[in-house]
């Protein structure tokens, strides 16, 4: 009986095995004969691009083999995928990831330009400046703030009064060393200079800001009173607001020539030599419409239309206010930053 | 024939450092070690290494401090109870940590629902009315320390001494006890039972000293930085090598952990899961008396409380306290972002069941051919005598989870070798370099508790060599193999870090999605992934536990 089961158990579990293998074979042969297929990799929470993706199946017949990310793996994830997989790419288009790693990637030719009449639709909209990876869907990275433990007046307005000793020990920001805070980071260093930024971690430092597992992790943190304020983004944000919670939203950096909110938009890029193309071309000319960026602004993921009609057209949640400041980033200036900024937070923030 | 059954130990073993350790190999490999990175990276090292080193030791001690009084009072209960607590004890092994660790912070926290509202009882809190000065009160607790990362870890996997102590137990003759008793009296029964426990909880303890290591999840969550995070590091930077390198650091330990753990337990022949086992020796202790038994629950309350108890009560205040409001977004996600925790499973349910199922069964073949291949290594290995040198294969348990799966891209993403990263099998090859280490030292266990005699009173009834494994050796070691089986699959079917960088496009896997999922959720969101997580894993392992538990064990 022992021997029948144990046979039994291996050879079932070879057979599949070699299913699984074939399977993945056969279904490539059928991509390239008949069911159009495009490879997504989607850094973009799951739950925000899911009907996007869905419906782009729906229009085109095109079928969307996707690969999620999580933050738990941080920029550790997809980008470092698609780094490891540059000889042999599996991937057509890349989405999320932001503007920091796009221009990573781009710096190591894992990415290629998109259709010149598509960057010149783009109008003023952010991008690569050679179309590398194209921005849309815009994500504020806003202070949210206890209300039970802070009254109106004494709330900060700007990043830099998180530094400000009377907050000191209730303050916290997602761990700059990794993924979206590595890039805001770097972006403070590019636009502040290094001495203010290099400033500004000290006073973090001496305020003991605590260094969250991500921007969800601050905003569980602040609604739960445990911080009174730290850095987060509108998506994390909202999810605190519908839930009740005791927290308001403030957009930092907004006076007269204060350096304004960093805006984390959301990227989407062709991987070079990616196996499906002309697929892949039509993927991004969906996701770059004003009628993506609506679907996107009224989901889960509360985005702020960055296309030049969704400007015009005042594409955003009802409320994330109209004439918000965003802070202006030269991203392939951030990425040049990003080891003089990642040397300063070990210096300074963990005193290595 | 001897030197046959070598050559196909030498192959054996080649096999399975292959299959653990060639993506390290590949990662080291691939991108070429720079000696100016690698010193950068290394002088940043020794405070990370000292602390995941502290945070393991901890482990290793609370899991002693859990398992062994655990075992001791469990097992002299009576059956009935035994088996209810026992199976309580093995619950705790299917929570993944970092859930435990998000359990802490929300009761245990600066404001945790249970340490503040303690705090305000015994009169800590602020003697004011000002609604501000009562809110900002918190206390100066010490969850985001390392020594906690050890706590929970050591609670996550107490089990596994408590395990091997029920094991090394159950096969004690109890009549050396009662000769000490006479002898010497309690002293005398108190040394003979640390000389008959020490080494398969030491053993058992070290394997959690080598686990915890290497964990990431949970000291990210509680803020502690760990060798793990300076990894994580080199990996962003795009240096791989380094990445692999720094991982190395932590090998030697891993090594000698892993190694001296594994040595001692089979030298003491403790199986791997005793608490299913139901071996009974010949003279047994006798059953305890109610205050044994009342003291048996008391201990076990207390052992699950960490892993168990506070991730349910933690669950359960998520889902009880969520306020309910209306809808703000639209799209199929809108009932998981914004409603209750029925709701918000079904929403979950419908996004990921097919990543359920495919889980369930991926992780159950990978668990099977796991187990199967294990069993074929560790029999031609310790019929050339070599066994103990697959005790090398611990050493994988030292590499970082994100450099398996970026060396596996390396190693398979050319040629027609891309078949194989294209398909789900890239997967099963990822669990594998992470947990066969395990399976091997569990299956190695239940091989040897198989008594020698009995294979050769096979063979002198006339069995041949294959048949005297499937009739004797298999049928004896059963329980431990199905021990093998059931922690290859919880840790597969929980894994994430390496699957989430591997899994082909279009055929996501249930962890990697809940963990998705959970991260922007709200109370009843978070709550309704981490039970969807729980059901998947438990769901299979219940029915096939329970059918053979209630066939076989505590008897």
């Amino acid at each position: 009986m022992i021997r029948r089961l144990f046979i039994l158990a291996v050879v079932l579990g070879l057979v599949t095995s070699i299913a699984l293998v074939l399977r993945a074979h056969l279904s490539k042969e059928r991509d390239t004969d008949a069911a159009p297929t495009v490879v997504l990799y989607c850094a973009t929470d799951r739950e925000i691009s899911q009907d996007l993706i869905d419906q782009f199946q729906k229009e085109t017949g095109i079928q969307v083999r996707a690969k999620f990310d999580t933050e738990a793996a941080k920029a550790v994830g997809l980008v470092q995928a698609i780094r490891q997989e540059k000889t042999h790419p599996q991937c057509d288009v890349f989405w999320g990831g932001g503007a920091f790693f796009n221009t990573i990637l781009a710096n190591d030719n894992c990415l290629t330009p998109a259709p010149t009449d598509l960057i010149q639709a783009h109008g003023n909209a952010p991008h690569d400046s050679q179309g590398r990876w194209l921005g849309f869907a815009g994500v504020y990275r806003i202070l949210i703030v206890n209300t039970s433990v802070l009254d109106p007046a004494s709330m900060p307005h700007s990043y830099a009064d998180l530094a400000d000793p009377r907050f000191k020990g209730h303050v916290g920001i997602a761990n700059p060393l990794f993924g979206g805070m590595a890039a805001h980071t770097s972006a403070l260093f590019s636009v502040l200079g290094e001495d203010r930024a290099r400033q500004w971690l000290a006073g973090l430092k001496q305020n003991d800001c605590a260094m969250c597992a991500g921007m969800a992790d601050v905003r569980d943190r602040v609604a739960s009173g445990e911080l009174w304020c730290g850095i987060t983004s509108t998506v994390d944000a909202h999810v605190a607001l519908i839930g009740q919670k005791p927290v308001k939203v403030i957009y930092p950096d907004q006076g007269p020539g204060e350096i304004g909110c960093l805006n984390g938009y959301n990227t989407v890029a062709l991987v070079a030599g990616g196996p499906h193309p002309r697929e892949a071309e039509k993927l991004l000319r969906f996701l770059m419409t004003t009628e993506t960026e609506k679907i996107l602004a009224q989901g889960p993921g509360q985005n702020i239309g960055q296309l030049p009609q969704s400007i015009a057209e005042d594409v955003r949640p009802a409320w994330i206010p109209r004439d918000v400041k965003t802070m202006n980033v030269d991203w392939a200036d951030a990425v040049k930053e990003y080891p003089v900024a990642t040397k300063a937070i070990r210096e300074i923030l963990l005193n290595q | 024939m001897k030197v046959r059954i070598k050559i196909f130990a030498a192959l054996a073993i080649l096999l399975a450092g292959a299959i653990v350790f060639s993506p390290l190999l590949a990662a080291l490999g691939g991108t070429g070690l720079d000696a100016r990175h690698l010193a950068d990276a290394f002088g940043s090292a020794p405070r990370p290494l000292v602390r995941s080193i502290g945070m393991a030791f901890i482990s290793g001690l609370v899991s002693l401090l859990w398992g062994v009084p655990f075992a001791l009072l469990v097992d002299r209960s009576s059956p009935a109870l035994r088996r209810i607590l026992w199976s309580l004890g093995l619950m705790v092994l299917m929570v993944p940590p970092y859930i435990v660790a998000e359990a802490w912070i929300v009761l245990l926290g600066p404001v945790g629902k249970i340490s503040r509202s303690l705090a305000v009882l015994f009169g800590l809190g602020p003697h004011t009315t000002d609604p501000i000065e009562l809110a900002r009160f918190s206390v100066p607790g010490l969850v985001f320390t390392w020594p906690t990362v050890g706590i929970i870890m050591g609670g996550c996997l107490f089990p596994i001494v408590a395990l091997s102590v029920a094991s090394a137990y159950r096969r004690t003759d109890h009549r050396v006890f009662e000769s000490a008793r006479l002898a010497q009296g309690r002293r005398g029964v108190f040394q003979v039972a640390v000389r008959i426990l020490i080494a398969p909880s030491i053993g058992a303890a070290l394997l959690v000293f080598a686990a915890t290591l290497t964990e990431f999840a949970v000291p990210q969550l509680l803020r502690v930085r760990t060798l793990g995070e300076l990894i994580y590091e080199q990996i962003q930077n795009g240096d791989l090598a380094a990445a692999a390198a720094l991982g190395l650091s932590m090998l030697p330990l891993v090594v000698i952990a892993g190694a001296v753990g594994v040595v001692v337990l089979l030298r003491s022949r403790s199986a791997s899961m005793a608490g299913l086992e139901g071996e009974v020796p010949k003279f047994t202790g006798a059953t305890a008396g109610p205050p044994g038994q009342l003291a048996a629950c008391v201990m076990a309350v207390a052992a699950i409380t960490t892993a168990l108890i506070l991730p349910i009560i933690s669950l359960t205040w998520l889902t009880v306290t969520a306020k309910l409001p209306q809808a703000s977004s639209t799209g199929m996600h809108k009932l998981l972002r914004a409603s209750g925790f029925f709701d918000s499973l079904k929403g979950a349910w419908d996004l990921a069941q097919n990543d359920a199922i495919r889980t369930v069964i991926l992780a159950g073949v990978a668990a099977l051919l796991a187990v199967a291949l294990a069993v074929v290594m560790a029999r031609i290995a310790s019929s050339a005598g070599w066994g103990s040198s697959l005790g090398a294969l611990g050493a994988g348990l030292a590499v970082p989870a994100p450099v398996i799966g970026l060396g596996l891209i390396a190693l398979w993403d050319h040629g027609a070798a891309a078949a194989i990263y294209e398909s789900l099998v890239i997967v099963l090859l990822a669990w594998f370099a992470r947990f066969f280490p395990l399976v091997v030292f569990l299956v190695q266990a239940a091989l040897a508790r198989v008594p020698r005699e009995l294979e050769n009173a096979a063979a002198l009834a006339g069995r041949g060599p294959v048949e005297r494994i499937f009739t004797v050796t298999l049928r004896g070691a059963a329980p431990g193999l199905v021990a093998a089986w059931l922690v290859m699959y919880v840790l597969s079917a929980t894994e994430f870090s390496t699957t989430v960088l591997i899994t082909p496009p279009g055929q996501p896997l249930i962890a990697p999605s809940v963990v998705n999922l959970m991260r922007r959720g709200q109370d009843p969101e978070i709550a309704a992934c981490q039970f969807l997580l729980l059901a998947v894993v438990a769901t299979p392992l219940f029915v096939i536990a329970g059918t053979w538990l209630a066939r076989r064990a505590f008897r």
